[in-house]
């Protein structure tokens, strides 16, 4: 039996047991030319390099990326969990100062799969001007943001431009290869999912925070990384972005959704070119599929709105994050999020009880490798008081315009960026919470609200001191969701 | 001279404990060569390269060679050069020539064949007449050697009343990796046929392009004539020194 099992693998899978080829895989997928692109042209360019801790770190991505298909495509898998992650891993930790050319570091694998590279260098093109819009310090928020959708209609110009509608992921990773590389190099992979953890957490720490406030958060985020995420092998799928920066991925869940596809393109190739029954023309062929899969071109003219339940077109979203495709075990709002468990991302992930609808819209928490959305400032406070190690909180004050950072230490002891920050909190009902527990950018703001909210009037404002030391303990309002883990069922997943 | 070459192999050696760029190679920065592949589309490069040429029995001769280019379309780029030459000897400015140029990536490297490129290029006084224009075309071919490294084979013609053929063999070398990645060594050994009579030039020169920031690249090369069929040229030496920078 085994022998005949290895008589097929040496032969090759069974055209019959993989994905056909598209009759209308586009053209370019086999022209010749290099097509090198110049991002767009704009102020804001390698604005990255304001929080130069986090380009480095950004930079080596590109580096580790390059050298794992290397080695994959010119043969060297053998080798990969050995020397290739040493000499990765010596990169990550002396991250390179300026950008590298990913073509460079990996010939053989561009002269075998150059279309491919072209998908992949635009889209990091768009992950790269993205965040630099967002670091740049010339724009307002809303300009910000105005630039944003047109960078995304400039990267949807170009024929490599990945979909921004989400896809189920739980069919993008239901092939005879899938989940074979995690499996086997669970080690680079844990590198792989690393990086796109780092690509997709960073968002939330730069959206419509002011560029002075960016820095301080890489702290917490880059040790985070280092430490754990890069070497994480227990993580049962790759990082969303929707997962990492809810409140970017909510605003701009076109963005969101092309990042989430272009880390699943990662997994579907990495599967691919670790398969070891497939010949290289199934290699080929079946890399050409997984990138028609997720191309803008292939889904034109679609929308959330086509259900096609498990399949290709299926572009169902949680009815509370767009920016995010339905997941293996979804079910409407509820996930399940590796390192949390099953979450329901209509709800404040403290108290569950549902998201406010509007101003103030909340906070989010970042700790152990993980965001969440929260109701309040207490929720805040107190989830990331149970959690061991560094957190910082990211919440809504009076003013649209002036986010509340708050990052900790290991003891907990929180460092603010608004000097005369005074928060509001009257315990009471957690369906409330939005109301009685808040952050004001100063005094005579609290004061304002005392005046306009009756019901609160006589509340002291408690300084930073103070309002950290408070602890309500776990609601009684939360509701944990008692569901086992989706991808452990069948032991294979 | 003897300051030109100090000059040279000082700035080498310094450069060569450096790291390593993989930007696109271009011709004059530093060296002739140039690889198959076109700058990006939408993006403008602005070349700019101060060399000195040393004779052995006569003064030398400075040059401020200057392009811009435009990738006008995926895989093609225009420019525009300009190449003043002082010559110290006669003290005597020559800068009249303008540079039109236009390249075209037919192939990158697939395979085990080699990208493929082209260049055609003209060179005409901007004063007097336009029969005094110089027309030149190559051929260019990148194949990968070994792992990082690619050799650039360089086939040239040019037509100026008479035609004359070259070669150039170019070879590109990441210096560094897999520890650094902003500095690439560069070697180059050229032919070709004199259009002035039935003689031959011959050359070799060696040379180093380093990102410097992450849109500007340095570069230094040293390249001495070994065979000239103007006698006053043979064994002359040229120290470049030239900045590119995209915008």
């Amino acid at each position: 039996m085994i022998a005949l099992l290895g008589l097929v693998l040496s032969a090759g899978f069974g055209q019959d047991q993989l994905p056909p080829v598209p009759p209308d895989l586009p053209s370019w997928i086999r022209a010749k030319g290099m097509d090198e692109l110049y991002y767009k042209s704009a102020p804001y360019n390698w604005s990255i390099n304001r929080i130069p801790k986090f380009a480095r770190d950004m930079y080596a991505t590109g580096v580790g990326h390059s050298m794992a298909y290397e080695a994959l495509a010119s043969g060297r898998e053998a080798e990969l969990e050995t020397t290739t992650f040493e000499r990765i891993n010596r990169i990550l930790k002396n991250p390179p100062r300026l950008p590298v050319d990913e073509m460079a570091l990996s010939p053989t694998f561009v002269r075998k799969y150059g279309y491919l590279e072209k998908v992949f260098d635009w889209a990091h093109t768009l992950h790269f001007q993205t965040i630099d819009v967002l670091a740049y310090p010339g724009w307002s928020d809303s300009r910000k943001e105005q630039e944003l959708e047109e960078l995304w209609s400039f990267y949807q110009s170009e024929p490599y431009a990945l979909t921004g509608l989400p896809m189920n992921m739980e069919y993008l990773d239901s092939f005879p290869y899938s989940k074979g590389f995690r499996q086997k190099y669970p080690k680079v992979n844990g590198l792989f999912w690393g990086y796109h953890w780092l690509q997709t957490v960073n968002y939330d720490m730069l959206y419509r925070v002011p560029t002075a406030d960016q820095a301080p958060q890489y702290e917490v985020l880059g040790e985070r990384y280092h430490e754990v995420e890069l070497y994480n092998e227990t993580r049962d799928f790759m990082p969303m972005t929707a997962e990492l920066s809810p409140r970017f991925a909510k605003r701009f869940p076109q963005l969101a959704n092309a990042f989430d596809n272009l880390h699943m393109l990662h997994d579907n190739v990495n599967d691919i070119l670790s398969q070891p029954g497939l010949t290289d023309l199934q290699r080929e062929q079946q890399i050409q599929i997984a990138i028609y899969r997720v191309l803008d071109s292939t889904h034109r003219g679609e929308s959330e709105d086509t259900l096609r339940p498990n399949s290709l077109h299926d572009h169902r979203h949680p009815p509370s994050m767009p920016g995010m495709g339905m997941m293996v075990g979804s079910d409407e709002d509820e996930m399940y999020m590796s390192g949390m468990g099953w979450m329901n991302m209509s709800e404040c992930g403290h108290c569950s009880v549902p998201m406010p609808e509007e101003e103030p819209w909340g906070a989010t928490v970042t700790a152990d490798g993980w965001t969440m959305s929260v109701r309040c400032l207490m929720c805040a406070r107190d989830m990331a008081s149970e959690t061991p190690g560094r957190a910082i909180i990211r919440a809504a004050t009076e003013d649209p315009k002036k986010l509340l950072i708050l990052v900790s230490d290991e003891e907990g002891n929180w460092k603010p960026n608004l000097p005369n920050v005074v928060f509001l909190e009257k315990f009471g009902e957690h369906p409330d919470c939005s109301g009685w527990s808040r952050a004001f950018t100063n005094d005579s703001a609290l004061k304002q609200y005392l005046v306009a909210n009756p019901e609160y009037a006589g509340m002291p404002g408690l300084n930073l001191s103070a309002w950290s030391k408070l602890n309500q303990g776990k609601p009684d309002t939360y509701r944990r969701i008692d569901r086992p883990n989706p991808y452990k069922r069948g032991g294979n997943k | 001279m003897k300051a030109i070459v100090a000059l040279g192999i000082l700035g080498m050696a310094s450069l060569a404990l450096a790291q390593s760029d993989h930007n696109n190679l271009d011709k004059e920065r530093p060296l002739t060569f140039e690889d198959a592949y076109s700058i990006a589309y939408r993006s403008y490069e602005l070349q700019t390269g101060l060399s000195a040429l040393a004779f052995l029995n006569r003064r030398p001769q400075y040059g401020l060679r200057t392009e811009i280019q435009y990738g006008f379309a995926k895989n093609r780029d225009l420019s525009v050069g300009w190449d003043p030459v002082y010559d110290s000897g006669s003290a005597r400015l020559r800068g009249n020539n303008i540079e039109l140029s236009y390249f075209e990536g037919l192939s990158r490297e697939i395979g085990n064949a080699p990208a493929i490129g082209y260049r055609v290029e003209m060179e005409a006084p901007t004063t007097g007449s336009a029969r005094n224009a110089d027309v030149r075309a190559r051929l260019i071919l990148s194949k990968q050697a070994r792992t990082y490294d690619k050799f650039h084979l360089n086939l040239g013609v040019a037509a100026t009343g008479k035609v004359a053929l070259g070669a150039i063999l170019g070879y590109s070398l990441p210096l560094g990796y897999p520890n650094h990645f902003d500095t690439t060594f560069l070697a180059e050994l050229g032919i070709e046929q004199s259009r002035m009579d039935s003689g031959q030039n011959s050359w070799a020169g060696i040379g180093i392009r380093r990102q410097i920031d992450v849109t500007t690249v340095l570069d230094y090369s040293l390249r001495m004539r070994f065979g000239s069929a103007v006698s006053e040229s043979r064994n002359s030496l040229t120290f470049t020194v030239g900045l590119s920078k995209s915008f």
